[in-house]
């Protein structure tokens, strides 16, 4: 037997480690104590939440159908704020016209859009993101808009991708002219994620886009912005008034003339766009390409071998 | 001989160092991965899949899966696969090594016509097929060759510019797709690939919540410290959206997905790691499947320095010195102090690393598990560590020996 080697270190070591370690798990038991106590305090508030929302939806269906009775609404509004503001905001992209209007007018009567206004000024990411979804969903409404002045136009230059995107929805569905302007501008950045969603917002703008700021960016020459504006007509699926492709058609950029193809079935074309149609159906570098105008010649009822 | 103890002792103080620092380095990656995690929480938004879903900017996704026999859960995982909601999307389904029988039991159930290829290099093509169902079906029949050259011949199949592979162990959501295409469309540029890992919902036994501790500490240290690290790894579970033209700048799939996800690092490309409910590994039912499961992770990480400390040095190290703690103490030759000081070195840290990982899940995203599953994962450290830990490291040993 023989004398055991590094007795104090180890012991030293031994008791280091191990207070360590019980140090450790003391306060992570603690941490554990207190998270579940608020975890609890969260499930009560949302068991709450859903024993009060069906009879919110009830009142507010009411409300939609035309009554004027917002009585079982406002008995709810002080104990129950953001049930209220989610049960209304849940009817976002299921109602329209008149009955947004209503529901938006119950926000303003409420006091909740003032509130949002508020809100999105915070220096709570969270807070301030909660606050912009909301107020795109009713500046529908024009007494809205008013209210909310130009909190969504300032906020278009907000640090967070997702209040920028937020607060275009809402500007699209304001309609004014330099809003929608400043929209497709945003929707043709590199961002194809923001430039799908806001997409589908602007095909309802169609018209006054193609009159106004489409032609401006096809003719600019900075071949993103042009390939994205021509992505996005594309896209919108619906007859474009644009009648002067020829350019695009034949553009030293493969990408830009693909996506000049795929749009030309959309448009009413003048002669010189047709004619390129023609030629690029005839070449035979580019299958893509021919492909894609020989399918726009079809739809454009233009006859190929005649024209050739 | 009298020099046997100052040696063991000197051995063992190192060990009781090494264990102490990957613990240290442990607590340091989950931290990191809690935070990690917090922040996504935080800045998860409005759902959009529904608008990606009808809009044609999204692009087209080839899901690329590789079976090998015919039996009902695979055909049925396949049906699955096929009803993915993606505006573009189609399936490139590769047999590989199947029987005819079997691949009858393909053509039939899914109604495929073979497509006539003409042979392009030295050898035949491999035989393809397309169903005429209305899904997008596109089917290779290949021998059995080397690793991951089915998912090279799938690429050949594959015609749009993004590729999926869905771990074949994985449950997930229809929307699966939608939302990883999101962070590839925000900065299509820069982002290679996103990688999305989910916890399993909570299940009842032992095995069970051991397991659940083992995935929780990989999702945060693996997933979501790694990714944030730039050094992203693939989970069990895990669902990744790829560019094709990563993987065609990788040359292929080369030896699996975590070469792959090297070389785009390589290439300064990003990937993001999407720590969402949309795809997960199903929960162990049992000590063999956790075993299972521990075999399959390994088997999709081999190499990698960090993998050989953790995989086999640590195990390798841990193991050899409660032995040997246990051993000399035994014949005298240590204190019993140094003894107990291994085996807190090894089970103690163990259990403060796995309470850890289940109070930091906690405090990221509080209040959305049952209050009593998760005191349950926490008190699964204590068995987790004393018993099962020290045969884990052993059946790690084994498979990393076995490579």
């Amino acid at each position: 037997m023989t004398s055991h080697a590094g007795l104090a270190p180890a012991v030293a070591a031994l008791w280091a480690c191990a207070s360590l370690i019980a140090v450790c798990v003391l306060f992570f038991s603690l941490l554990l104590i207190r998270q579940l106590a608020r975890g609890k305090a969260l499930r009560r508030a949302s068991t709450r939440s859903e024993a009060v929302r069906p009879a919110l939806r009830e009142a507010l269906f009411r409300i939609l159908a035309g009554s004027p009775d917002e009585s079982e609404i406002r008995r709810h509004l002080e104990n129950h704020r953001e049930d209220v503001a989610e049960t209304l905001l849940s009817f976002h992209g299921t109602v329209s016209g008149g009955a947004r209007d209503r529901l938006c007018r119950l926000a303003l009567d409420l006091g909740l859009v003032h509130e949002w206004c508020h809100d999105g000024g915070s220096r709570d990411l969270i807070r301030r993101r909660s606050a912009m979804g909301r107020l795109a969903f009713v500046c529908a409404y024009e007494p809205c808009r008013r209210a909310i002045g130009d909190l969504l136009t300032r906020s278009l230059n907000d640090s967070d991708e997702e209040i920028r995107l937020a607060s275009a929805r809402g500007l699209v569905l304001s309609q004014a002219a330099t809003d929608l302007e400043d929209v497709f501008l945003m929707a043709l950045g590199p961002n194809r994620f923001a430039r799908a969603v806001l997409a589908e917002d602007l095909r309802r703008q169609s018209a006054a886009l193609c009159a106004d700021v489409v032609p401006e960016v096809l003719k600019s020459g900075q071949a993103e912005y042009v390939k994205a504006t021509l992505e996005m007509l594309a896209a919108w699926d619906r007859a474009v008034p644009l009648d002067e492709l020829q350019p695009l058609i034949e553009h030293a950029d493969r990408d830009i003339r693909i996506a000049a193809l795929r749009l030309a079935p959309l448009c009413a074309l003048n002669q010189d766009s047709r004619a390129a149609i023609v030629r690029a159906a005839a070449a035979s570098g580019d299958s893509e390409s021919s492909s894609l105008a020989g399918i726009a010649a079809e739809r454009l009822n233009i006859r190929l071998k005649e024209k050739q | 001989m009298d020099q046997a103890p100052v040696l063991v002792s000197a051995l063992l103080a190192g060990a009781v160092g090494f264990l102490l620092l990957m613990a240290a380095a442990s607590m340091l990656a989950l931290f990191k991965g809690a935070s990690e995690l917090r922040h996504f929480l935080r800045s998860n938004s409005t759902d959009y899949s529904q608008v990606l879903l009808g809009s044609p900017m999204v692009y087209g996704v080839s899901v690329l899966a590789v079976v090998r026999d015919a039996a009902p859960p695979t055909r049925e995982r396949i049906r699955r696969l096929l009803a993915l909601h993606c505006p573009q999307h189609e399936l490139v389904l590769v047999l590989e090594g199947l029987s005819d029988a079997a691949r009858d039991q393909w053509v039939e159930d899914f109604h495929l016509t073979p497509v006539k290829l003409e042979a392009t290099g030295g050898g035949p093509a491999p035989a393809r097929y397309v169903s005429s169902e209305p899904a997008h079906l596109t089917v290779v029949e290949k021998a059995r060759e080397k690793q991951n050259d089915p998912y090279n011949a799938a690429l050949t199949a594959a015609r749009y510019p993004v590729l999926a592979l869905v771990d074949a162990r994985v449950e997930f959501i229809p929307d699966l797709l939608l939302h990883l295409m999101r962070p590839l469309l925000e900065d299509w540029e820069h982002v290679a690939a996103v990688c999305a890992s989910a916890l399993p919902p909570p299940s009842q036994g032992l095995a069970a919540r051991i397991g659940a501790l083992e995935m929780l500490r990989r999702w945060l240290v693996r997933g979501a410290a790694f990714a944030s690290w730039g050094k992203l790894m693939p989970i069990p579970g895990s669902c990744v959206l790829v560019k094709r033209s990563a993987v065609e700048a990788a040359g292929g799939f080369g030896r699996g997905v975590r070469q792959l996800f090297r070389q785009i690092y390589r290439t300064k490309q990003k990937l993001v790691f999407l720590p969402a409910p949309v795809s997960w590994s199903r929960a162990p039912g049992s000590f063999a499947d956790l075993r299972d499961h521990l075999r399959y992770d390994q088997a999709q990480l081999a190499g990698g320095p960090i993998l050989f400390s953790v995989r086999l040095l640590r195990p390798l190290i841990e193991s050899s010195a409660l032995l040997l703690a246990a051993a000399s103490l035994y014949l005298g030759w240590i204190h019993p102090g140094l003894a107990a000081l291994v085996l807190l070195a090894s089970v103690g840290t163990g259990i403060a690393l796995s309470v850890a990982a289940v109070v930091l899940r906690e405090l990221a995203d509080p209040g959305t598990r049952d209050p009593g599953y998760v005191t349950r994962l926490f008190l699964t450290a204590i068995p987790e560590n004393l018993g099962y830990r020290q045969l884990r490291n052993l059946f790690l040993i084994a498979g990393f020996l076995r490579g």
